[in-house]
């Protein structure tokens, strides 16, 4: 319909004027405008008698005074002067209104998010999610300065609600918020795509369940990739919810860019955090961006026949972690925590753990030995009967990732709320649950204050805590606070020890409401995928170092008894990282006081550690299981 | 020149360990579970297998007990790659069949004496 036209208001306008003309026109070829007429206002016959009418006609227009003033004319010119300032009123607030319309409309476009963004390398999230505000959390803390867009399907008076919540966290990050689909390659364009230096996909919260969340993901990579120019390649990162949907996932990216499967990463982490507690603590420390950072370190000499533990000891800022080199296939390889005498070849690069903002400080050095002998045996995670509590989409792969590090006789008891033969099922389906794993399944009822007593929490190895949020009325946060009370009630009946809980959470701020409870380490789940696709959006070589990190073997990170290395009372700890280098090991830094102790990662390597408490090392180390 | 097959699981690992061998001038070729590495044998007949032993779809341990039963393949000599570092996975390779044992991270040096007493 022409009324909802956007051309509306202008054809209404020119046919207003058209009408205000032809009135004027009328007037003058009926001599109603005479020469004498005209001349009182100024008209003269100099000038041509039908343009003269027109302006004459037009100043009129503007003059509303017109007919108080007693200009000696005639009765049909004076009617004729009535009708066109009629017609100049309503044109003229025509006018006015088309522009306030004009304007109005922008600002209603913009807030609804349906503009285009001309904007050059720029960051863009895609989808939202409780991920977005950690995402843009961890730029704040860098100090981004460039222009953030977000698109998102979703409606932006949600994510403006969150967002201004979020306020004090995202520190002069103003994002510009775009309502769109990120499975439209026409709205993909709208935010200039192919103009961004960093691009972050977010499975959407209000796509529904994860395979219509990753199909959207996987659908917006593959358009993505048809926009960007070839002399413009984004830095990106991508996360999906299902680790079955990887595959479909590296396909559509080309296998170019890199991208985090949710329920894999949170899972891997649960279980590292299980296996070693305080795990959670150091992965805050190390992902965080504000304090480290990986950065690629180039020799810029001829590194063939060096050997990794030689050139390590050069670098003054930092902790050389592994190397990375392109295969013969042309594929860029990672490889982190390489034996001390791993040879270089021309071309390696070495992956660092950098301070902050430091650039890499690296002399040559006349390589060190130090030999200490034979290591001592060390203590490992033998983990045998583990509580899960509640319910989400991670149990499943925790239960996995924990069968994955433990060779037999692993007991796995689930308490949720959710129908135990539905757990089981969804346990079974998605682990591919084989013997050597004893799935125990109950109900666990949120309103019954003995439940978790009754499960006799003393009689496991270790407690997990999921974040629960398969009752929307109940904050998962605010159900799991409770749970950390109750399990101090059960702790407190007996003296028998107490197994060491581990909680994931949703908001670190809650961890606080656990204080005087026995939980011991915890993951901020949305925290983490966030810092890990931050990072991996800067360097995408990341991604293989992340899942070797996590997976079950290859390296992880350990925390060790400092008495398995040295028992010196103080040391450098460039020293340490020599020492710890001769069994196959990388140390990253040491927690003094065990479980909650102070953690310090990358510490400078002319620091000199006192050995007098209890000092654990963490280090990347080679898995060991028993 | 020596082929060596390499059947491991973990991408890092085998990038790690193929790149050093090849360095040392070995023919190097990758299986990335047991059974693939069982058809790498008959299909290749390599002169070495550095066999994981904690490996999907077919385990390092079946994969060598099966290899050792099958006469095509039966001769050719295995060790047994395991971060599991107790005494008892080490019987437990060799009672599959494992010729040799290490533990992993691989110490290279003692890797190469391994392979050198076989007369590789």
């Amino acid at each position: 319909m022409l009324t909802t036209s956007p051309i509306f208001p202008f054809v209404f306008l020119l046919g207003l004027t058209v009408i205000a003309i032809s009135i004027a026109l009328f007037g003058y070829s009926l001599g109603v405008l005479s020469t004498n007429s005209l001349s009182e206002y100024g008209v003269t016959e100099e000038l041509d008698g039908f343009f003269a009418t027109i302006i004459w006609a037009f100043s009129l227009i503007l003059d509303t005074g017109t007919f108080t003033e007693n200009l000696g004319v005639s009765p049909g010119l004076l009617a004729f002067a009535a009708i066109n300032s009629v017609f100049g009123l309503i044109i003229t607030s025509a006018i006015i209104g088309n522009m306030v319309n004009l304007m109005q409309k922008g600002l209603d476009e913009m807030k609804r998010g349906g503009i285009s963004v001309k904007e050059v390398d720029h960051l863009i999230i895609l989808g939202w999610s409780r991920n977005a505000i950690h995402v843009l959390n961890v730029f704040a803390e860098l100090g981004f300065s460039k222009r953030v867009v977000i698109m998102t399907p979703l409606d932006l008076n949600i994510v403006r609600g969150q967002l201004s919540r979020a306020k004090k966290k995202l520190r002069g990050i103003k994002p510009l918020l775009l309502q769109g689909r990120t499975t439209s390659n026409e709205d993909l364009e709208r935010v200039a795509a192919g103009q961004a230096s960093n691009v972050i996909f977010l499975a959407d919260e209000s796509l529904g369940n994860g395979m219509s969340q990753d199909a959207a993901t996987i659908k917006g990579m593959m358009h993505l990739h048809g926009l960007i120019e070839p002399n413009k390649k984004p830095s990106f990162a991508s996360e999906i919810t299902s680790l079955s949907n990887l595959p479909i996932a590296q396909t559509a990216s080309r296998n170019q860019y890199p991208i985090i499967t949710s329920t894999e990463f949170i899972s891997k982490a649960i279980a590292q955090a299980a296996r070693y507690v305080g795990y959670g603590a150091v992965y805050r420390e190390l992902f965080s961006l504000k304090n480290n950072r990986f950065a690629i370190f180039n020799l810029g000499k001829q590194t063939e026949g060096r050997l990794f533990g030689d050139v390590a000891q050069g670098f003054k800022n930092g902790i050389p972690l592994g190397l990375t080199w392109l295969n013969d296939d042309g594929r860029r390889v990672a490889a982190l925590n390489p034996e001390a005498d791993f040879d270089l070849a021309d071309g390696d690069e070495i992956i660092v753990l950098v301070r902050g903002s430091e650039s890499i400080r690296y002399e040559e050095v006349e390589p060190k030995n130090i030999n200490i002998g034979e290591r001592p045996t060390s203590d490992r995670s033998n983990l045998q009967k583990i509580l899960i509590i509640g319910w989400n989409d991670h149990v499943p792969d925790t239960v996995k990732e924990l069968q994955a590090h433990c060779l037999q006789g692993l007991s796995i008891t689930v308490a949720s709320t959710v129908d135990p033969e539905t757990v089981l099922g969804e346990i079974r389906e998605r682990t591919g649950m084989d013997s050597g794993l004893d799935i125990n399944t109950g109900l666990f009822l949120e309103k019954d204050t003995q439940a978790l007593s009754n499960l006799n929490p003393h009689q496991y190895d270790v407690i997990i805590q999921m974040a629960d949020q398969t009752n929307p009325d109940f904050d998962a946060d605010a159900k799991s606070a409770i749970n950390m009370f109750l399990l101090s009630e059960a702790k407190s009946k007996n003296n028998l020890k107490f197994p060491p809980v581990i909680a994931e959470f949703l908001e670190e701020d809650n961890i606080q409401l656990c204080d005087g409870t026995p939980l011991s380490d915890s993951i901020i789940s949305p925290q983490y995928l966030s810092v890990l696709l931050a990072h991996l959006s800067n360097e995408p070589i990341l991604d293989s170092i992340f899942r070797e990190l996590l997976s079950a073997g290859g390296v992880e990170i350990a925390l060790r008894p400092m008495a398995q290395f040295t028992d010196l009372k103080s040391i450098f700890f460039s020293d340490l990282g020599i020492i710890v280098r001769s069994f196959n090991e990388t140390a990253l830094g040491y927690r003094i006081g065990g479980i909650g102790g102070e953690l310090i990662l990358n510490p400078s390597t002319e620091r000199v550690l006192d050995l007098t408490s209890t000092v654990d090392i963490v280090v990347l180390a080679q898995q060991i299981y028993t | 020149m020596t082929k060596i097959l390499i059947v491991e699981d973990n991408e890092m690992n085998r990038d790690m360990l193929s790149r050093r061998l090849a360095r040392k001038g070995y023919e190097v070729s990758i299986a990335v579970d047991g059974q693939e590495g069982l058809d790498m044998m008959e299909a290749d007949k390599p002169d070495l297998v550095l066999m994981d032993m904690g490996l999907p779809v077919k385990d390092g341990w079946t994969a060598t007990a099966e290899a050792k039963s099958n006469p095509l393949i039966k001769d050719i000599p295995i060790i047994a790659l395991t971060a599991h570092a107790l005494e008892q996975d080490r019987i437990k390779a060799l009672e599959a069949g494992a010729d040799e044992f290490d533990t992993k991270p691989v110490n290279l040096a003692r890797l190469l004496e391994k392979i050198n007493s076989m007369g590789l």
